[in-house]
């Protein structure tokens, strides 16, 4: 009999531990996401054609929106390289957007965003 | 028991020297820099994708480290507009411009020494020898770096023992052989040749990871 109890509570034990484990990983948040960053980045390095420039913009935005649904902050760069692609576009308005968007995040990244904003501002006034 | 006894010396006895963090690079903790400039590595391995494979995956697995690290495409793109492809045509240009620039407290210098995938029957693997300096932009000294080699196994995990499980461990290194999708591969040797870096300010264990230890695979002369 006392046999059969030790045995139940070692299982129980287990079980709680187990559980208590498996509990404590799932509320620990990744610290980014970055969906398949590389992976679409890598494509455009092998292949710079016209779709996969497009499937990484969209792989940039898609970052920028699930980092916003899990509460997360965006990983580092990644406002700052959707700002860039919108300025090689010509679309300066967005692109400044996105650049203070990423200083505000990352407020280190200052001098480098002043620097590209003033580039796209001089190219706006050359035009 | 003597087989246990045996065992136990053979790990205790091996010829690893353990480092840790703090130790090793004190200069990351005095200084404390929180902006990382990746410049484009010096491949000098003999595969051509090798610098692909690097500076489309060193970005992301960076950042787990938690320094604000500038968008690597582009500054890649900047450097190249001036003129600067790798790493081998910055290293005149005084480290003080890329504070006044960018901003950065440290830059990151990389030369793969070493890219080579091999398959045999049962087992693929990727060998990736690298050096990695990270440089104060402040003093100019190297606050860390890393010389090593890094084997990822490239066969799919563990797929069961016995001659069953060998056999379909050689169907998947065939088919993932035939993958040319290196991406993930590298980014597990980056996140292996990173692991000594200490913490930034954006992670939970910022300036509390000194104890953290780690094997040291600089030569150094044997303890008497």
């Amino acid at each position: 009999m006392k046999k059969r109890t030790f045995c139940i509570l070692f299982i129980l034990t287990y079980v709680l531990l187990f559980t208590f484990g498996c509990a404590t990983r799932a509320t620990q948040k990744p610290m980014y996401y970055w969906g398949d960053y590389s992976g679409s980045l890598y494509k455009i390095h092998k292949d710079p054609n016209k779709k996969n420039i497009a499937e990484h913009q969209v792989q940039l935005e898609t970052i920028i929106k699930q980092s916003e649904e899990r509460d997360l902050r965006v990983p580092p760069g990644v406002y700052g390289e959707l700002g860039y692609i919108y300025a090689l576009k010509n679309n300066s308005k967005e692109a400044v957007k996105l650049f203070e968007m990423e200083k505000q995040t990352y407020p280190e990244s200052t001098i480098f965003i002043d620097n590209m904003i003033q580039q796209v501002q001089k190219r706006e006034i050359n035009e | 028991m003597l087989g246990m006894i045996f065992i136990s010396c053979a790990i205790g006895c091996a010829p690893t020297t353990m480092a840790t963090k703090g130790s090793e690079f004190p200069l990351m903790y005095e200084e404390a820099p929180t902006t990382i400039l990746i410049l484009p590595p010096i491949n000098q391995s003999t595969a051509a994708d090798a610098k692909e494979y690097y500076a489309t995956t060193i970005q992301e697995v960076l950042s787990f480290w938690g320094y604000y690290i500038f968008p690597y495409e582009v500054t890649a793109d900047i450097f190249r507009i001036e003129g600067i492809y790798d790493a081998e045509l910055v290293t005149d240009v005084p480290l003080t411009k890329f504070r006044e620039f960018f901003g950065a407290d440290a830059v990151l210098f990389t030369t793969i020494k070493k890219w080579d995938l091999s398959y045999m029957v049962l087992a693929a693997s990727l060998t990736v020898s690298i050096d990695a300096q990270l440089k104060s932009t402040i003093s100019d000294q190297i606050l860390w770096n890393y010389n090593g080699t890094v084997v990822v196994d490239l066969s799919g995990g563990n797929t069961g023992g016995g001659i069953a499980g060998l056999i379909v461990k050689a169907i998947v290194t065939s088919v993932q052989s035939a993958m040319v999708d290196y991406v993930p591969h590298s980014q597990t040797a980056n996140y292996r040749a990173l692991s000594s870096l200490p913490f930034g300010k954006y992670h939970p264990q910022y300036m509390t990871d000194q104890s953290i230890q780690f094997v040291d695979q600089t030569p150094e002369k044997a303890p008497e």
